[in-house]
């Protein structure tokens, strides 16, 4: 099950990152740095068929590359706003392929709508966390677990 | 006349790609539009000549089924394709698109050739 969920989420990212912002992504690990400098997140619940929770962590020099690629906006002339929309964006297409690739092709799902600055995770432990790079740019993923899915990982295990 | 395009989604980042691809993809069209949710796209809808619409399903406010609904009741904008643009998966939500009039559906992420393959015939 944990392999299935990382290749899962491997796929998901990789595709998402290459088709909208044609960058390259490789799988980290947790040893690698984390995002550092000024860094943003955001969240998004899935909602049916189960319920849990997906965040990801960018630093802003990330999505200020992204966003010039995307938007053509300069660097420097990216508002939050804009950062903010980007973020949204990718995660929601990660967690729409995310249980693309991890449901039955015949079962519906629904997830919400991106949250940007969500407040800390109330139970940080129960997270699992992957660490991605693009560039020179680590990010990261991270599911609550707050899902059906016992066999889910935690950082701890 | 060149024909018009909207891209509805709340997301500014997403209308762009779409957008990108669109022009990436080919396609004959002279002019985007774009709105942020159902209820801009019936608004740009009433007062513009628009040939294909491409709508999130996933949107506050109005989402994409609502928007379809309502469309479908209005005899000026019922015969506009809709392609619907998403990340939700599942035959029912496609499905129930297109019993509202969504003439196809793409998945995100998409590229180019998806695009083509999808909307390239309704032009």
């Amino acid at each position: 099950m944990a392999e299935k969920l990382d290749e899962a989420m491997l796929k998901s990212v990789t595709e998402t990152l290459e088709n909208l912002a044609f960058m390259e992504v490789f799988a980290a690990s947790k040893e690698d740095p984390a995002p550092s400098g000024e860094n943003m997140s955001a969240a998004l619940l899935f909602l049916e068929p189960f319920q849990g929770e997906i965040r990801s962590e960018f630093s802003r020099a990330l999505l200020e590359e992204i966003s010039e690629t995307v938007c053509g906006l300069s660097q420097e002339g990216c508002a939050e706003s804009a950062l903010k929309d980007i973020l949204g964006e990718i995660l929601n297409t990660i967690a729409g392929r995310f249980l693309t690739e991890l449901l039955p092709q015949t079962q519906p799902f629904r997830i919400g709508l991106p949250e940007p600055d969500p407040l800390p995770h109330p139970e940080p432990e129960l997270l699992r966390t992957w660490h991605f790079r693009s560039d020179q740019h680590p990010f990261t993923v991270q599911l609550s677990k707050l899902f059906s899915f016992d066999l889910l990982p935690t950082d701890k295990t | 006349m060149g024909k018009k395009v909207l891209i509805v989604d709340d997301s500014n980042t997403m209308r762009k790609i779409v957008t990108r691809a669109l022009r990436q993809a080919g396609l004959d069209f002279d002019e985007i539009l774009e709105a942020g949710d159902g209820q801009e796209a019936l608004a740009v809808l009433k007062k513009e000549k628009v040939d294909l619409v491409l709508s999130d399903i996933n949107m506050p406010n109005m989402d994409g089924l609502a928007f379809l609904r309502e469309k479908a009741t209005d005899a000026d904008l019922r015969g506009i394709p809709v392609v619907m643009i998403t990340t939700e998966a599942g035959n029912d939500v496609i499905g129930e698109a297109r019993s509202m009039g969504a003439v196809g559906s793409i998945k995100k992420p998409f590229t180019p050739d998806q695009i083509q393959e999808t909307v390239g015939n309704l032009f």
